[in-house]
């Protein structure tokens, strides 16, 4: 018997941002993070503190992932090209907010392993929220 | 205070902009091109570099001016800039213009390294009416007043609306009224005159470019714009500040009387009206042990004019008895002559406060407010 590579598949979900009652879940199998500066914490009165940053100090996401069912590779290529704002739970919990990009796919020929392979970049517009 | 829900946020709720203001927030700037006509003609914010600041300040002449950089070259003599910043906080973005500003010729910073800068200064646009009449320029009487600041605008060759508030059929001038070309008058000093003769306050230019006045009414009767709470588990208070108290100069007896020769000689009730503090607060002639006189001519029209301006300046020259500077998170809404509520129980600090000064930086850092007290 040949050996088979073993990959652990982490899952993460995207959903609408205003609206979390549907989910189109991905078998993750590259999740990177590109930060970019990081938000200045700034501290105020009884030592309150909050974050204040540039736009350009959003970081982005860079993901490779498959799709089991044909109709989630549909729905993410239409909220890619609409710059839907979305909601991405990756699999630490954390919640990140913003839009896809840089969305490519790769369908399968085979069943098994899901419908088809993408990799995209997740660009977030805020800052993340722990849950 | 800018209104919160005014556009272009009137999508917004006032909650929804007051909890961005305080929340977690990303700072974004840019500016439109405007032309002369005040028309919008181009977004010019990728050419926004997000440095320099928003200067306002309640008794300059000019009250808003702005240091800004642009990565491109503009008709600086013939456009306006209108900068805005965006604070987005939850999913919501709170826009606010920062004022329409007429440029200076810039300052061209050359780095061989990088593209070509221009450091530009800009000035609001009652900039536009400080310029001399140069003529004798006269108001027929039983002009009114709005009818009469639109002509004098006009006349100066500005094109901005004039909204006045509460201005009804009243003329500006029951006698007429002459600027002698000797006296080297600007246009703004002739709006300022017929306002101040109807008791209105001098003219501003708002954040988006319009000119506005409204009836005089002291910063005591004004409602509260926005709450600044060091003890809020919300605030945006920076833990640093400067607070005076200077009593040395202020009146507990104030005199205005008409500078009219054909009036005669100035008579209680008609020409003249005296404002006298015996008691009330440490500044009163009971608490300071003497008279401390402050004696003021005016060109009132009639005596409600003068008392009007006799107590807007009783006003002025009470609350200058305390002053604060605090810095605080960036509020981009802030105006003119904003009435907040200062509660900082560290810096013995507390109760209403007139903003009479501030400066925003575009580069996201913490703005700074000049405050004068207003509660005796």
């Amino acid at each position: 018997m040949p050996d088979v590579a073993a990959v652990t598949f982490e899952q993460g979900w995207f959903q609408l941002a205003d609206d979390l009652t549907a989910a189109i879940q991905v078998d993750l199998s590259e999740l990177s993070e590109e930060a970019g500066r990081s938000p200045e914490v700034r501290t105020y009165s009884g030592g309150r503190r909050r974050t204040v940053s540039r736009p350009d100090d959003r970081r982005a996401l860079q993901l490779s992932a498959t799709v089991v069912e044909r109709e989630g590779v549909d729905q993410l290529r239409a909220w890619a090209s609409a710059a839907t704002l979305l909601l991405f739970r990756e699999p630490r919990g954390r919640v990140v907010i913003g839009v896809l990009q840089n969305f490519e796919v790769v369908e399968y020929a085979g069943a098994d392993e899901g419908f088809a392979s993408i990799s995209l970049m997740f660009e977030t517009t805020t800052d993340t929220v722990a849950v | 205070m800018q209104i919160t829900t005014a556009p272009p946020r009137d999508l917004l709720t006032d909650v929804q902009v007051r909890d961005v203001v305080a929340g977690n927030i990303v700072v974004d700037v840019g500016a439109d091109l405007l032309d002369a006509d005040g028309t919008l003609l181009e977004d010019v914010s990728a050419d926004v570099v997000p440095a320099g600041q928003i200067v306002y300040g309640a008794y300059r002449t000019i009250h808003r001016t702005c240091q800004v950089q642009l990565a491109r070259e503009l008709s600086w003599g013939t456009v306006r800039l209108r900068p805005w910043m965006d604070l987005t906080a939850g999913g919501v973005t709170v826009r606010t213009f920062l004022g329409v500003f007429l440029l200076d010729t810039p300052v061209r910073q050359v780095d061989e390294s990088s593209d070509p800068v221009w450091q530009i200064d800009g000035y609001d646009l009652l900039a536009a009416l400080d310029s001399p009449v140069g003529a004798t320029y006269q108001v027929a009487a039983g002009t009114g007043l709005q009818t009469a600041v639109e002509a004098a605008v006009a006349a100066a060759g500005v094109v901005a609306p004039v909204v006045l508030t509460e201005v009804g059929d009243a003329p500006a001038t029951a006698e007429g009224l002459t600027w002698a070309l000797r006296d080297g008058v600007t246009w703004l000093r002739v709006v300022n005159d017929l306002l101040d003769q109807a008791g209105y306050r001098s003219l501003r230019a708002d954040e988006a470019g319009r000119f506005r006045s409204q009836p005089y009414r002291p910063p005591t009767a004004r409602p509260v714009e926005w709450v600044y709470d060091a003890t809020d588990d919300d605030t945006t208070v920076v833990p640093d500040a400067a607070v005076e108290q200077d009593l040395f100069d202020v009146p507990n007896r104030w005199v205005f009387w008409v500078d009219d020769p054909e009036r005669g000689e100035p008579t209680a009730g008609s020409t003249l009206y005296e404002v006298v503090n015996q008691s009330d607060g440490v500044t009163s002639i009971d608490q300071r042990g003497r008279i401390i006189s402050a004696v003021h001519a005016t060109e009132a029209a009639d005596f409600a004019s003068l008392v009007a301006a006799g107590d807007a300046q009783v006003e002025r020259d009470r609350q200058s008895s305390a002053s604060a500077t605090v810095t605080v998170g960036p509020n981009p809404l802030h105006g003119h002559f904003d009435i907040v509520r200062l509660t900082w129980p560290a810096a013995g600090v507390a109760g209403r406060w007139q903003v009479v000064g501030w400066t925003l930086p575009l580069d996201g850092s913490d703005m700074t407010l000049e405050l004068r007290k207003v509660d005796a």
